[in-house]
């Protein structure tokens, strides 16, 4: 029991003077290796601090925070790390920081020993303190650690974003979240394409979807599937409905942007700007390969129980011509599990259930973390993604 | 591991390069231990993590008179205890499930293969596995060549579906032979129905990450490989520790001793990573050239120099854990005049221009006091005693690569305790895989299943491979059937081997790890 009063200690965030935090990390980890008195060496709780990386994580709000704090938990059981929550408040009127520092740990199932991250909280308040905000946060970076900027919300908005993305090794935003689609998208792409700066850019949209590529992909790794994708002319995505004027977009739009990256797909310039269509509640992008036209039809839903913008199936077919075929991913009633079917040359498909990883922000930037660093499959796809978002907000007001 | 270009754009960017094809794995000896402990939780996990393709299905083929709602029940009792995916998703086993199916058979009987054929052509019809086939061989070894040449003979290894093009791979698992004669006599029958790429022999601990990032380490960090030789190595100590004694399988040890059981796979796999010259790429073709030319480098040791180069243990009573624990010859299954080995010493040295010199010390046993696999290597002194008031010679560095427990890899170095004067002390720099990577290894068989699926022979032994390990390890066994050996037990269960071990090092001037 002491061991676990010592680890919740450690874990419970204490206020600290913002000039002399690495003296306070210092000490409190110090508190931790001293031995317990009359507990033998061997029952004495092993704590290992470690760290791979220095995760910096924006708060927009206090909620927020403790959103990220949250994560940050969850975080640390797969990637040690330094966390730095920070919170911007140029309103405040009186100029100043405030800091916190505190420990998470957890005990794997594998090991002996409580591995443990540390968190700093900093809330940085009035317009001058946020306007120099990088020099209370540079100090604080593990020399010769990664630096990922984790900014959920809507970063574009903020006048700091170029120069607190140039901190940073990784850029990671969540599509879903942008209040102006083409806006964020275009300002993602910004960042990715601004000379000199060398940041990997990431979407936890795109993580989410992930899954969904994965097993799209994996229709057409079988030699015999393989030709059939080349002749795919339609594609129907399904996502959920928030009920909102501004539909949710972002994940259907970026599987369809996938897509066509991919194979080649461009929105289809002959139709005089009409390459969107709306019909009801339904948009159809038509597009343009290099030898069919293709449609990729983006319908609501609201029955399933998903994230409003989640991606409910995806179906892509070869219509209208000989050998018909056709390949979906859908959720069953229970969003964690999805069926897949390959319909192809008349063979009856043969219906397969799978899970889906999970989508909660912790665990989608967990996964994005292990992923090797530049993911140009994701610039192709935003690449293409900023004009079909273009296309659609013509016809509609588009949210994330 | 194989070098495959996508051909598949939509793979761009996803953490697989590609997944299998829709395929049917035969598992012959589907009643067996291994099948329930080991491979349908590996392929649970498999499909758990989206890994396996849509039409994947297992047959299983065994002496049972089950059906398949009786082998599926079977399966999903020891998946339930077995899968490091626990609990079990009801609906990913459900589907996984409808294609695992169950056929009794005989293994020498040419009517059971030709109901196994008839079953497989229904599964490739109603599953598009397009005559896509592994043939696990989870039966006792004395049964591979039969089932090998019946499924030869009932056409079972040339599995074009119509208008497809199916392919076939065999699994072969250990042991491979009991010497080099019989070694190659399996070899040359499982090759008169397979060819040479179709056939992956397992040896589970390259499946192991750990085993895995022995590779990793060396060629993929610069600073180490220009010192990775003769001029600053010592010497190499691999151990292979084991606390268990022969759990219920006496008379399988009886036969095999620690010689066949550990040495001639898993431990020269370990010398061969360690002592390999880097691969021009990393093709399964290529990795295994230079695995095999260690081992064609390796120093025969003849059965008249045996008592040089190796000793021989078995344990008697002792202690483990607090736990007192009977000695070998006390086993159920065993000889109670027992001569089998259960702890072995080696001296091996690669005759290369890298390892020159270089000994490689082997040790491995049962009942030793802890569970432990680790390569440390051993560098070679500072050349000059430069600090000669701290009274003693600094340690040499020593870079451990830890396989099981406490994966990781360490390395020691010397350092000044701080205050006046020049004292120094070795301290050690340690990295944990479980304290920088916050995630469990998959389990060696998801990775090796998955990779014969993907036709990566990557981490699979060559029969070329396997017939130099025997080469190496058959003149030892000879030598060691043809003089008496020691006055068996010579170790006491708890303790690590014989004091011959101790002394067979020691008159090298070095000493084993205290572990």
């Amino acid at each position: 029991m002491l061991r676990e009063a010592r680890v919740a200690a450690l874990e419970a965030a204490r206020p600290v003077d913002p000039r002399v935090i690495e003296r306070e990390l210092s000490t409190l980890w110090k508190q931790a290796a001293e031995p317990l008195d009359d507990w033998p060496d061997d029952e004495q709780p092993p704590i290992v601090r470690a760290a791979m990386l220095n995760l910096v994580a924006v708060a927009e709000s206090e909620a927020a925070a403790t959103a990220a704090t949250d994560a940050v938990r969850v975080l640390l059981e797969r990637h040690p790390m330094r966390a730095v929550v920070l919170q911007m408040r140029p309103d405040v009127a009186h100029e100043g920081v405030e800091a916190m520092v505190q420990a998470h740990c957890h005990l794997p199932t594998w090991s002996r020993s409580y591995i443990c991250g540390e968190q700093i909280s900093l809330v940085v308040q009035g317009r001058e303190a946020v306007r120099h905000v990088r020099g209370n946060l540079l100090p604080l970076l593990i020399t010769d650690l990664p630096t990922v900027l984790w900014w959920p919300g809507a970063p574009f908005a903020h006048p700091l974003v170029g120069r607190l993305a140039e901190l940073s090794d990784q850029f990671v935003v969540d599509s879903t979240s942008f209040p102006d689609l083409v806006a964020g998208l275009s300002g993602l792409l910004a960042i990715v394409d601004q000379p000199g700066l060398q940041v990997d850019c990431r979407d936890l949209s795109w993580a989410r979807i992930t899954p969904w590529r994965s097993l799209i992909a994996q229709f057409f790794d079988s030699p015999n599937a393989r030709p059939v994708l080349d002749a795919i002319n339609y594609v129907t995505i399904t996502y959920r409905a928030d009920g909102g004027d501004t539909p949710r977009l972002a994940q259907p739009l970026l599987v369809a942007a996938w897509l066509a990256s991919r194979q080649g797909w461009a929105l289809d310039s002959s139709r005089n700007g009409q390459a969107v269509e709306r019909r009801g509640e339904r948009l159809l992008l038509h597009l343009r390969g290099q030898a069919h036209a293709v449609t990729v039809d983006l319908r609501p839903d609201d029955e399933r129980a998903v994230a409003p913008g989640s991606v409910v199936s995806v179906r892509l077919q070869v219509r209208g011509s000989e050998p018909r075929a056709e390949f979906s991913v859908a959720c069953l009633d229970d969003p964690a599990f999805v069926l897949t079917l390959a319909q192809q040359g008349g063979r009856q498909p043969v219906p397969r259930v799978t899970k889906l990883s999970s989508a909660d922000a912790a665990h989608l930037l967990s996964a994005e973390l292990d992923l090797p660093r530049h993911d140009s499959t994701l610039i192709g796809a935003l690449r293409v993604a900023v004009p079909f978002a273009e296309a659609i907000a013509g016809h509609t007001t588009t949210g994330a | 591991m194989l070098n495959v270009t996508a051909a598949n754009p939509l793979r761009a960017g996803l953490r697989m390069e590609r997944t299998p094809e829709p395929c049917v794995m035969v598992i012959f000896g589907a009643s067996g231990d291994l099948t329930q402990r080991k491979l349908i939780p590996a392929l649970y996990n498999l499909a758990n993590e989206r890994l396996l393709p849509g039409g994947f299905s297992v047959v299983g083929f065994a002496r049972r008179e089950w059906d398949n709602e009786q082998f599926r029940s079977k399966l999903h009792d020891a998946t339930s205890t077995f899968s490091r995916s626990k609990p079990l998703a009801p609906e990913v086993w459900q589907s996984f499930a409808d294609g695992l199916f169950f056929q009794h058979g005989d293994y020498d009987n040419p009517d059971s293969y030709a109901a196994l054929k008839k079953r497989l052509d229904w599964i490739d019809r109603e599953r598009g596995t397009n005559g896509n086939r592994v043939y696990y061989l989870a039966t006792p070894p004395d049964a591979y060549a039969t089932i090998a040449n019946q499924l030869g003979r009932a056409g079972l290894t040339n599995n074009a579906s119509e208008g497809g093009s199916g392919w076939t791979r065999i699994i072969v698992e250990k042991p491979f032979g009991r010497d080099l004669e019989s070694a190659h006599e399996l070899n040359q029958q499982l090759q008169q129905s397979f060819a040479e790429h179709e056939i992956y022999r397992i040896d589970h601990y390259l499946g192991k990450e750990t085993v895995q990032n022995i590779l990793v380490f060396r060629f993929a960090n610069g600073i180490f490989e220009p010192i990775w030789n003769r001029q600053y190595v010592d010497h190499v100590q691999i151990t292979v520790g084991e606390t268990v004694g022969v759990e219920g399988r006496g008379g399988y040890y009886e036969r095999s001793g620690v010689i066949r059981d550990m040495v001639q796979n898993h431990m020269l796999q370990l010398l061969t990573l360690v002592g390999m010259e880097p691969p021009t790429s990393f093709d399964a073709d290529t990795v295994r050239d230079e695995k095999v030319k260690v081992l064609r480098a390796l120093r025969p040791i003849a059965p008249d120099d045996v008592d040089a180069f190796t000793v021989r243990g078995q344990y008697g009573a002792g202690a483990i854990a607090g736990e007192t624990v009977p000695g070998y010859r006390e086993e159920e299954g065993v000889d109670p005049h027992s001569n089998t080995e259960t702890f072995a010493a080696f001296k091996f040295f690669v005759d290369s221009w890298r390892w020159a010199g270089v000994p490689f010390y082997l040790r491995s046993g049962k009942r030793l006091p802890k569970r432990i696999t680790e390569i440390a290597v051993q560098f070679r002194e500072a050349p000059h005693l430069l600090f000669r008031d701290s009274g003693q010679q600094p340690e040499a560095n020593l870079l451990v690569m830890k396989i099981q427990p406490d994966e990781g890899i360490s390395l020691r170095f010397s350092s000044k305790v701080p205050g006046a004067g020049s004292s120094i002390r070795p301290v050690t720099m340690d990295f944990r895989y479980g304290n920088s990577f916050g995630v469990a290894s998959p389990e060696a068989y998801e990775r090796l299943l998955l990779d014969c699926m993907l036709g990566d022979s990557t981490l699979f032994t060559r029969n070329d491979e396997v017939e130099a390990q025997w080469s190496l390890i058959t003149p030892i066994i000879e030598g060691w059937h043809a003089s008496a050996p020691p006055p068996f037990a010579n170790y006491e269960a708890g303790v690590w081997g014989p004091r011959a071990a101790h002394e067979f090092i020691a008159q090298d001037g070095r000493s084993w790890r205290r572990l």
